[in-house]
């Protein structure tokens, strides 16, 4: 059975939606100095995400880490999304990004920091440092990661967001584009 | 000790004029929770996301992790088992697995037999996953473009640096 040709199916799209572009297994192994490497398989976009994580965790773990010394360390299945206007303009600088600071529960202490890069001027107060919550587009994102329902956001220990706390500008890491000349 | 489910990362990927690349993640609670829950809630967040920025959001990722926090690890990593295999589309595909075991290679120490006779039960359990996938797909894995894997040709040892960086790690 042949599936679709993805990526270049959400190539030739509107430039609104983001397609589903590939479903991908990543089997981690660790070996005895704790380098990791892996084993990469893709599935068709069409298989349930479910079915895929459990290809993934169970027939995929068991089958390749047979021919392995090396034991599984991590077993990954992405879900790939893209653009489908992958050469759209923008101006920005994306070192500048607004950062949004979250309170954890059940551990309070815990924070938890989501940068937004080359956040928009009109996002800050007139300091043009401190996030505007009273910014429609600011006010909605707080919500929606602050909704209950059954997807909670969470920091990577599983400590669901509580509350917002703060937001202001700051710099980020960024990566540069591989030189060509 | 088995893997254990860990939170679902969800990374936004932003790209200036330039092109330079910055990221967003989120990380959702894992259990008890569906994956087509997580697929919801990031489509929800895009809008919201591209609300607030002037960059451009190229992709997003959408990534299950499940973890042994306990493992120690063995054999070399360096010591990969690679397979080729070729899609409908008569496209070259390759995987391969690493810290390979010796006792699956033919006695050259070099190549690994996957067709005709010779073939190690384990060797043709892996090809046949990958070309026949999963009992109820009815479907293969397929290769990066989506075109399905239909025929392993050939495989062998070979010895390569690792360079791969997992998600979630940050030493």
């Amino acid at each position: 059975m042949c599936a679709v040709w993805p990526l270049a199916a959400a190539a030739a799209g509107s430039g609104v939606t983001m397609a589903h572009a590939q479903t991908i297994a990543r089997l981690w192994y660790m070996d005895r100095e704790g380098t990791e490497d892996d084993t990469r398989l893709c599935y068709p976009t069409s298989i349930d995400p479910e079915a895929a994580i459990a290809a993934s965790t169970s027939f995929y773990a068991g089958v390749v880490g047979a021919l392995s010394d090396s034991p599984l360390s991590c077993v990954e299945t992405e879900f790939l999304y893209v653009d489908d206007a992958p050469n759209a303009v923008t101006t920005s600088d994306l070192s500048q990004a607004g950062a949004l600071l979250f309170r954890c529960e059940p551990a309070p202490d815990d924070q938890v920091r989501l940068s937004i890069p080359a956040m928009l001027t009109s996002c800050y107060l007139a300091d043009g440092v401190t996030v505007d919550t009273t910014n429609t587009a600011i006010a909605a994102l707080i919500a929606e990661l602050l909704a209950p329902g059954a997807a909670m956001v969470c920091n990577p220990f599983e400590s669901v967001l509580l509350s917002y706390e703060a937001g202001m500008r700051r710099t980020i890491p960024v990566e540069f584009p591989e030189a060509t000349g | 000790m088995a893997v254990q489910p860990m939170p679902y990362l969800i990374v936004f990927k932003w790209k200036d004029r330039e092109g330079t690349i910055a990221y967003t993640s989120i990380n959702i609670q894992n259990r008890p929770v569906l994956a087509t829950d997580v697929q919801s809630k990031a489509a929800a967040l895009v809008p919201l996301l591209k609300a607030l920025s002037s960059s451009h959001l190229v992709e997003y990722r959408i990534i299950s992790r499940y973890e042994d926090p306990t493992v120690t690890g063995a054999g070399e990593a360096e010591r990969k088992g690679k397979f080729f295999f070729t899609t409908a589309m008569g496209r070259a595909y390759t995987t391969q697995v690493p810290g390979f075991k010796d006792s699956l290679l033919d006695t050259n120490g070099r190549l690994i037999t996957v067709r005709g006779t010779g073939v190690k039960p384990d060797i043709a359990t892996f090809t046949n996953a990958i070309i026949n996938g999963p009992a109820g797909w009815g479907n293969s894995a397929v290769n990066e473009g989506g075109q399905s894997i239909v025929a392993v040709t050939s495989a062998k040892k070979v010895h390569v640096r690792s360079l791969a960086t997992r998600s979630g790690r940050s030493g």
